[in-house]
C-alpha cells in the first residue's frame, strides 16, 4: 500500500488527517474507509494535511470530493493544507475541490480556523 | 529506448504496471516531475480502459509501450475493448458531479497533461498514442 493515513489530534471537533504517499486508484478506498470512521464521530472539521502527498489521480480527487461533500452535508468542512506543486496542479486542472478550502500553509489555515471559532463562540452567546 | 509490458484488465493489475513505468522512466534519466505526470497519464488512461472499455467480464490484456527519445516521450496504450476515443470526450465540464461518475475527471486530466495525443481504431484494437515533451 502506497498511502499512509496518519490521524493527529488538533482543536476540539477538528481532526487532522495527514496523507503521505500516493492517493490513487489503489489507495482511494482506504481514505473512504477512514472517512467513514471519522463520520461516526462528532468531528466538525477535517483538515487534510497534504504536505507528504506526492501524487494524486482522479480516483484520489474523488475521495477528497466525497469527504468535502459528506462534511458539508453535516454543516462541517473538509479543508486541505500544504499541497505540493504537483498536487496543486491537479487541483488546478480538475476543479473538483473548492479552491476556498485549500490553504497554502498552516498559518493561513490557523487564521481561518481562529476566525471560524470566533464566529461559533459569538453565535452561541 | 523502447520498452513494452502487458497487463490484465483488472484494476489490481495497475499498480505493478505503474511501478514498472516509473522504473523505466527513472532508469532513462527522466526528471521526477515528468515521471510523475506520465504515471498520472498512464493511470488515467489505463483505469479508464479497465473500468469502461469492456462489454464482457472476460480477462483481456492491454499493451503498454514506452518510447523515450530526445526531447519526447511516447506512451502507447493498446487494448481490445469496444471502440472508444477518449480524446473525443469534451473536457468542458470538469466541475460536474456527473463527470466524476463517468470518469470525466481522469480523461480531462489526461488531455491536459499530454502535449500531443492521437487515437486510432486498428482492427479490433483501440490505440492511444500520448506524447509528452519535457521542457
Amino acid at each position: 500500500m502506497s498511502l499512509k493515513i496518519q490521524l493527529q489530534e488538533g482543536r476540539s471537533f477538528t481532526q487532522t488527517v495527514a496523507l503521505v504517499g500516493r492517493l490513487d486508484t489503489e489507495t482511494a478506498s482506504s481514505l473512504d474507509a477512514e472517512l467513514e470512521r471519522l463520520l461516526a464521530t462528532q468531528v466538525k472539521v477535517i483538515v487534510f494535511d497534504l504536505s507528504g502527498l506526492d501524487y494524486i489521480s482522479s480516483a484520489g480527487l474523488g475521495a477528497l470530493f466525497r469527504a468535502q461533500k459528506a462534511m458539508k452535508a453535516r454543516s462541517g468542512e473538509a479543508l486541505l493544507v500544504n499541497p505540493r506543486p504537483q498536487v496543486q496542479k491537479v487541483f488546478d486542472i480538475v476543479k473538483a475541490v473548492d479552491v476556498r478550502t485549500i490553504f497554502r500553509d498552516v498559518a493561513e489555515l490557523d487564521d481561518y480556523l481562529d476566525e471560524m471559532q470566533r464566529r461559533v463562540t459569538r453565535d452561541s452567546q | 529506448m523502447r520498452a513494452t509490458r502487458t497487463l490484465g484488465s483488472a484494476l489490481t493489475d495497475l499498480p505493478a504496471t505503474l511501478e514498472w513505468l516509473e522504473a523505466v522512466l527513472r532508469g532513462a534519466g527522466v526528471v521526477a516531475a515528468v515521471v510523475g505526470e506520465l504515471r498520472l497519464i498512464a493511470e488515467e488512461g489505463l483505469s479508464n480502459i479497465i473500468r469502461h472499455g469492456y462489454a464482457d467480464s472476460a480477462r483481456h490484456s492491454i499493451e503498454v509501450t514506452l518510447e523515450i527519445g530526445e526531447g519526447e516521450i511516447l506512451l502507447v496504450l493498446r487494448d481490445d475493448g469496444r471502440p472508444f476515443n477518449p480524446l473525443a470526450v469534451p473536457a468542458s465540464d470538469p466541475n460536474a458531479l456527473i463527470a466524476e461518475r463517468a470518469g470525466g475527471w481522469g480523461i480531462h486530466l489526461l488531455q491536459s497533461l499530454v502535449d500531443h495525443a492521437e487515437y486510432r481504431r486498428e482492427g479490433d484494437a483501440n490505440v492511444l498514442r500520448l506524447v509528452k515533451r519535457p521542457e
